[in-house]
């Protein structure tokens, strides 16, 4: 088995834009569930940084960890929506922008 | 390499041309005659009782949460499965531990009552 | 054959993602997150990742997305009123290309240090290279401890979750 044929530049190029992508998502989103999604975005362009390094170096190290990744990734969505259904039953949105009971006396 | 997946392809398309074909020549053959009692969605024969947008309890959310957590186990599970023999009583002993600590989450869920149907 | 179906399934992964970004109603983007981890998993056999890929599938598609459909059907959420504008999409995705193209051509460059440095690439793969015997060989015997420490790390969101997420205790 081979390598595959792709200059690593570009999945690196790949890594970034989903990274980027899942950024911009929590940082102009203003519903917490796709801020949540793109969170789970920015951990999978990790992973694939993860795989096409332990692709190129020859050993598996790198999947292994991937799964690692997963997992908390997992552990992550679960509470993470939980703090989300527990914050709309107080508050009856998920907007961002309405959350500003830390911020300001509501 | 990706030639060696090429039945996977294939049953792919395979799949997707039956799916495809059976509602494209339904759409294409059948006889439509639609009346307001047909054109309603199908529940069990009765009438409708209010829309599929209705809010769930927040009771299937705990239920998602567990299916989860299996979810992951098993990804662990299954190489450990297939490494079980060379592991020998080592990786017993540490999926034993794995999987107990897990049991005490199903424990305290069902000790809570998160699991009960009212 | 391999290179094509690679460029193929990033382009699907990157609108994907690009959909979960831009789409307005949560279950849509939901199912756009679907579209791109799945492209992502075409990646991953690829990448001679089988069992990551293989696993990919079933956490994600199988598991998490389920549970953000679940979510976006307890919470009964409303299509927001608020309309993309198309200057800011296109800003947008400025950014996002700007920034990746900049990368790449960054480590184009010959005498980069991220590139040169560290182990050379192989040439070869071994034989049983990112099957489950290899993958799982490490996280049952090198990764030990981490693997025990990530069911206290489920346990703990198992309760975390009931707790928050239980009316009364």
């Amino acid at each position: 088995m081979v390598p595959i044929g792709v200059p690593v530049e570009h999945v690196i190029a790949l890594a970034v834009a989903l990274f980027v992508i899942g950024v911009l998502g929590v940082l102009l989103r203003k519903s917490v569930i796709v801020m949540l999604m793109s969170v789970e975005l920015m951990l999978n362009a990790a992973n694939l940084l993860f795989v096409v390094f332990a692709e190129r170096w020859g050993v598996a190290r790198g999947q292994t960890i991937s799964f690692f990744v997963m997992a908390v990734a997992a552990a992550e969505a679960a509470v993470g929506l939980a703090i989300l259904i527990g914050v709309f039953r107080t508050h009856n949105t998920t907007d961002v922008d309405e959350l500003r009971d830390l911020l300001e006396q509501s | 390499m990706s030639e060696s997946y090429l039945p996977i392809f294939i049953l792919f398309f395979v799949t997707l041309g039956i799916g495809g074909a059976m509602l494209g020549l339904a759409y294409v053959l059948g006889p439509r005659k639609p009346s307001a009692i047909k054109e309603m969605p199908f529940e069990f024969g009765s009438p409708n009782i209010g829309t599929a947008r209705e809010r769930f309890s927040v009771k299937y959310y705990v239920t998602a949460i567990l299916f989860l957590v299996f979810d992951i186990e098993s990804v662990f599970i299954y190489p450990w499965a297939v490494l079980f023999r060379e592991l020998g009583w080592f990786g017993f002993v540490e999926m034993l531990v794995f999987v107990a600590f897990i049991l005490v989450g199903l424990v305290y869920v069902l000790r809570k009552g998160a699991l009960e149907w009212e | 054959m391999d290179v094509f179906v690679f460029y193929a399934a990033a382009a699907i992964t990157l609108l994907g993602a690009s959909m979960v970004l831009v789409l307005a109603n949560p279950l849509r983007a939901a199912m756009a997150l679907i579209l791109s981890l799945g492209a992502l998993s075409v990646i991953y056999v690829l990448l001679h990742a089988q069992f990551v890929a293989v696993m990919q599938l079933l956490v994600y598609a199988g598991a998490i997305i389920v549970l953000f459909v679940f979510v976006i059907m307890l919470l009964n959420l409303e299509d927001p009123k608020t309309r993309r504008s198309w200057p800011w999409v296109a800003g947008v995705f400025t950014i996002i290309g700007g920034l990746s193209y900049g990368l790449a051509r960054g480590l184009m460059v010959d005498d980069n240090q991220f590139i040169t440095s560290g182990p050379p690439h192989v040439n070869a793969l071994s034989k049983d290279y990112g099957t489950v015997e290899q993958v799982g060989r490490e996280i049952m015997t090198t990764f030990v401890l981490p693997f025990e420490m990530l069911s206290v790390l489920l346990l703990v969101a198992v309760v975390g979750a009931v707790v928050i997420s239980k009316k009364r205790l």
